[in-house]
């Protein structure tokens, strides 16, 4: 996922020390799908696999710092990574991106199984594993980077969901797909979003790093304002840490776009979370990725949408936003606002550098781009 | 440079290729060097793409299992025709070939651009005779095997009614995700296409297992009086003959075509009292036999008629329907008893057209009524 934390740092003048990682070990990392992608400020990529219930710490050695400014375009990205394939751009999904901090680099999950999409409610992790990681460059230089004797360390998500278990209203998908729906490095843990075993499937799972075998989970509870009901069984789409007076947060957004916050001394501490539901986006979306970004020295969120346009909203409304969504809301709308900002079709958003939001851009000529978004241009 | 050299084949004409590429495979015989590779589907280096030399062995090249995929993709690079990023695959030197082999197999539809430059070899390599390089275009044979077939159409019958609602299209493997609605059409006695028949659901209404794709004729052509019949009008002409297309296109072993002839339209309800029944006899497991004096839907036909007793207890049992001969047989799962049962008919069973035991499908005037009523009919096994 996204590299919020450096900001958040920065912003909150938090300095954290690199730690080294002593269970790293050399070796092939057994990896069953690149399902989410996230760095930590040290450059150590976090790669959670929902199929094999794990998630990964991999030390690229990709430390060399950039001092890159400038915006990066790809007019073709399907097409561009479809030649290293072997196939052309209608077979080539993205499944995820993330830039490591350092070196500005682009790390993209991959698979060839774009052509399997037959519905609007699919993502790419349900329509197949992700098999390949792609390295682009700042200057756009494309290359694969191979998971082989790599320096890595990993951890098993306790429970997670089960292999077998089918969802509900998406015919032959299994929910395991969903074990892993999105990762944050934040403060010395690793917050896994996903899906569990237990009873109430949502969770969160924190696992401290360098890993050690006490990850601890939180099943999850959230009232979703658009369908009027308490809700368990869907899990977060994406999330970013955020602190909101005075405590730390996670602000999470789910399917159908109901944006909630946990406070995160709750999580892993308490067996079971409710959330405080803080707005309704609106229904029919899957929130597809979120950054934090700064404007004019204030920080905003940037939120992708699978259906509803690209959309600003500002931490310091759900800061200042009192009490909490309970009740059946009409016309899908409600509680903390957003602004609507030019941009439909973006997918993955991942902070770049000091000026610019890297994202993933489903064009109108239906290329895939990868473009650069001015944070000065992002006022909300 | 290779690379130069590569981007004149993808923007040359086709011809143009094709005497740039006689141009490389006479320099190629000449100077010894040729590039191979393995389309044969079961063997265990298919996909793999080779450079080897036609008389003697390549110098030793032992040096290059050393270098990094860079040094590799220095003199031997595969692509996709028209893009210029190199195919991702591990390089090696064995049996005195250098060796190729993809990340993923190749894609039969796709042709490859393999180049190969000497020159470049010689620099990692200084006992490697500079020669021309080599660009070929390649394409792998496609697995006939592995195609798929339409293995029938339902309604099986030749002679279908104007408004006929639905075609169901068997297929002997599971399908791919395609629209299929660009291989299907309907083609009338001239040969013209049919404008607009279907319901075109890109995702297509498939059964779970992808192998049976249910193809609706748009019922706002077959209902009389609603808009596109009354602007498009209907889809068939009674008397006039069509054919159903599937094209080979979808990646078929062959062409289908189903051939029918169109008879008058059939806006009633089903009728079972119109139904004949042949009965078995008791102590044996013959079949009762159901003429339905009308082409049933052969999907529903099969799933919502149910033979029972006087108490209701459903007999364990297999229908099978003959779209051809509007025939129902029922084989029991043990012998007959003489006694009374009951052909029970569950009133969403629908014929070709759409129609159910409770209501016609499109009849001017008078609104659907569902009614409790119950629709079975007796018979005596003796």
């Amino acid at each position: 996922m996204i590299k919020k934390l450096l900001t958040i740092f920065l912003t909150l003048g938090i300095i954290s020390l690199a730690v080294a990682d002593p269970g790293m070990k050399k070796g092939t990392p057994d990896i069953k799908s690149i399902s989410k992608l996230a760095f930590n400020e040290d450059g150590i990529l976090f790669l959670g696999d929902s199929e094999g219930g794990n998630v990964f710490a991999i030390d690229l050695n990709d430390t060399e710092s950039s001092d890159f400014e400038e915006g990066l375009t790809v007019e073709d990205l399907e097409s561009e990574i479809a030649g290293m394939l072997g196939t052309t751009a209608a077979n080539v999904l993205i499944h995820d991106m993330a830039v490591n901090p350092i070196s500005r680099n682009a790390y993209l999950s991959v698979s060839r199984g774009r052509a399997k999409w037959t519905s609007r409610w699919q993502l790419p992790n349900e329509l197949s594993s992700a098999d390949v990681l792609i390295k682009v460059s700042p200057q756009g230089e494309f290359s694969e980077v191979k998971l082989e004797n790599v320096e890595f360390s990993s951890v098993s998500l306790p429970n997670p969901i089960g292999t077998d278990k089918e969802h509900q209203w998406k015919k032959g998908t299994r929910l395991r797909v969903d074990a892993i729906t999105d990762l944050i490095y934040s403060d010395g843990s690793i917050y896994v979003a996903g899906l569990s075993n237990e009873e109430f499937a949502a969770s969160m799972w924190i696992a401290p790093y360098p890993f050690k075998e006490d990850v601890r989970t939180s099943t999850l509870e959230i009232y979703h304002g658009a369908h009027g009901e308490y809700e368990t069984h869907a899990p977060i789409r994406t999330f970013l840490p955020y602190e909101l007076n005075s405590k730390n947060h996670i602000m999470a957004a789910y399917l159908c776009t109901p944006l909630v916050t946990f406070e995160t001394d709750k999580l892993g501490s308490q067996k079971h979370v409710k959330g405080r539901t803080v707005a309704e986006f609106g229904a029919g979306n899957y929130p597809l990725d979120m950054v934090l970004y700064q404007n004019n020295g204030k920080d905003y969120v940037l939120m992708s949408n699978s259906q509803l346009p690209l959309l600003i909203f500002d931490p310091a409304d759900v800061e200042s936003f009192e009490g909490e969504i309970t009740t059946e809301v009409e016309g899908y709308i409600a509680g903390v606002k957003y602004t609507p900002r030019s941009g439909s079709g973006v997918q993955e958003l991942e902070d770049f550098n000091d000026k610019f939001i890297l994202a993933t851009q489903r064009m109108p000529s239906g290329k895939l781009a990868l473009v650069s978004f001015p944070k000065a241009w992002l006022r909300p | 440079m290779v690379e130069a050299i590569g981007s004149k084949i993808f923007t040359t004409s086709k011809g143009g290729v094709l005497c740039l590429l006689c141009f490389f495979l006479s320099t190629r015989i000449a100077v010894g060097q040729t590039i191979s590779f393995d389309d044969e589907i079961d063997s265990p280096t298919y996909g793999e793409i080779f450079i080897q030399k036609l008389d003697s062995s390549f110098p030793d090249l032992s040096m290059l299992s050393q270098i990094g995929e860079k040094e590799w993709a220095s003199f031997f690079k595969v692509f996709v025709q028209g893009s210029s990023r190199p195919m991702l695959g591990t390089y090696s030197v064995q049996n005195s070939r250098i060796r190729f082999k993809p990340r993923f197999l190749p894609d039969p539809d796709i042709p490859y651009v393999v180049t190969f430059s000497p020159r470049m070899l010689n620099e990692l390599v200084p006992e490697f005779p500079i020669d021309q390089d080599l660009v070929e275009v390649i394409r792998f044979k496609k697995n006939n095997d592995a195609l798929n077939e339409v293995s029938h159409v339902f309604p099986a019958s030749d002679i279908l009614p104007a408004n006929v609602l639905r075609f169901y299209i068997h297929f002997l493997n599971p399908t791919d995700f395609q629209n299929p609605f660009k291989y299907i059409h309907i083609e009338n006695e001239n040969g013209e296409i049919i404008s607009e028949p279907f319901v075109e659901m890109e995702e297509g209404l498939w059964s779970a297992d992808r192998k049976r794709l249910t193809v609706l004729i748009h019922p706002g052509r077959i209902k009389r009086n609603v808009g596109p019949n009354m602007t498009i009008g209907e889809v068939f002409e009674v008397g006039k003959s069509y054919k159903l297309v599937v094209s080979q296109g979808w990646g078929l072993k062959a062409k289908y075509t189903k051939s029918f002839r169109i008879m008058e339209a059939v806006r009633a309800k089903i009728d079972i009292g119109k139904w004949r029944l042949t009965k078995p006899r008791s102590g044996t497991l013959q079949a009762l036999v159901v003429e339905t004096n009308r082409l049933l839907d052969k999907a529903l036909s099969e799933r919502m008629i149910s033979i029972q007793d006087v108490d209701g207890d459903v007999i364990d049992g297999k229908f099978e329907y003959s779209s051809l001969r509007s025939r129902l047989r029922f084989t029991p799962g043990k012998p007959w008893k003489s006694a009374l049962f009951y052909v029970y008919v569950d009133p969403r069973l629908e014929d070709v057209c759409g129609n159910t035991p409770q209501s016609a499908f499109d009849i001017e005037g008078e609104a659907f009524k569902r009614t409790p009523e119950k629709f079975r009919k007796e018979f005596k096994i003796k």
